[in-house]
């Protein structure tokens, strides 16, 4: 027959578990089998084991489970010896969104505008290498390089019987203008994904 | 103080161990009932977890008629050195506090 005082055992048992839940499995099981085994015997001494404001009273000398969890958290393994990691560098906040745009649309700004951003990108240390990489080679130029493939396009091909743009051009223009807007979604996407 | 009364617990817990092998429970019990000396006393238990991963203690768990099984605890040759270091630094220490603090009645 499950008492009231079981119960109370049963649930500072659970609240227990639940508090222990960032502490490694092995040291979880441990810790709980010995308060477990703590509680029994000292069931075991009372006048009635039975009683529940006599199990509650044993309850309260053993402490909270949070003070519990407290202190094995304090007795973590001692590895002192190696310092926190130091926060992520940050710098400048203003760095990543002038790289951003300048990338997408600053070949327009008197041609070196796209190589400042370029700078600004591979000088954050906000992005890895794989997203320099893509906002380096995922357009040259951003949009600059959309209108140059444009303006090429329109030339170089000859204009036959059905003038007006090939199938060719149209995709060609359509890659060359989405692959820098999805550049800066990207390297936006992976900063907010970073903080 | 917090930090100290921690230091020191851990050597108390020991010295209990020092004479024979004992349960936790009887271990606990014996801190819990020195006043001042832990307010909680399930917050023993990651210590003594704690001394057995240095290797101070050793454990072995034990059937039991009644109830579920419990946790023996003894002192390693670690353990003993570990004490007797501290026993000694500790009368030096807690004689030169007193000494530093003698005539204060506060």
């Amino acid at each position: 027959m499950t008492t009231a005082a079981d119960v109370a055992v049963a649930d500072y048992l659970d609240d227990l578990r639940d508090e222990l839940v960032d502490l490694p499995a092995d040291r979880r099981r441990e810790l709980v089998r010995e308060i477990e085994a703590h509680i029994g015997q000292a069931r075991a001494r009372l006048d009635d084991p039975f009683s529940e404001a006599e199990v509650r009273t044993l309850l309260e000398r053993l402490g909270t489970p949070g003070e519990i969890a407290d202190g094995a958290r304090d007795e973590k393994d001692p590895a002192p010896a190696v310092p926190p990691s130091p926060p992520a560098p940050t710098g400048p906040s203003w760095r990543e969104p002038a790289a951003i745009v300048l990338l997408l649309l600053g070949g327009f700004v008197v041609g070196i505008g796209w190589l400042v951003g370029l700078i600004l990108l591979w000088w954050s240390p906000r992005w890895s290498v794989v997203d320099k990489l893509v906002g380096t080679f995922v357009l040259p130029g951003g949009l600059l390089s959309t209108v140059y493939f444009l303006g090429t396009g329109v030339t170089v091909e000859p204009c036959g019987s059905t003038c007006g743009p090939s199938t060719g051009e149209t995709i060609l223009f359509l890659v060359t203008a989405i692959a820098p807007v999805l550049t800066t979604m990207y390297l936006t996407f992976r900063l907010r994904a970073a903080r | 103080m917090a930090q100290l009364r921690r230091g020191a617990l851990q050597y108390c817990v020991l010295a209990l161990l020092s004479d024979e092998p004992r349960y936790a429970f009887d271990v606990v019990r014996d801190l819990g009932d020195v006043e001042g000396m832990v307010t909680s006393e399930g917050t023993i238990y990651p210590l003594l977890s704690r001394l057995r991963r240095d290797g101070l203690v050793a454990t072995s768990w034990q059937e039991s008629s009644a109830g579920p099984p419990r946790r023996y605890y003894e002192l390693t040759a670690a353990g003993t050195a570990a004490l007797d270091h501290f026993v000694t630094q500790w009368r030096t220490f807690s004689g030169a506090v007193d000494h530093l603090l003698a005539g204060r009645t506060a």
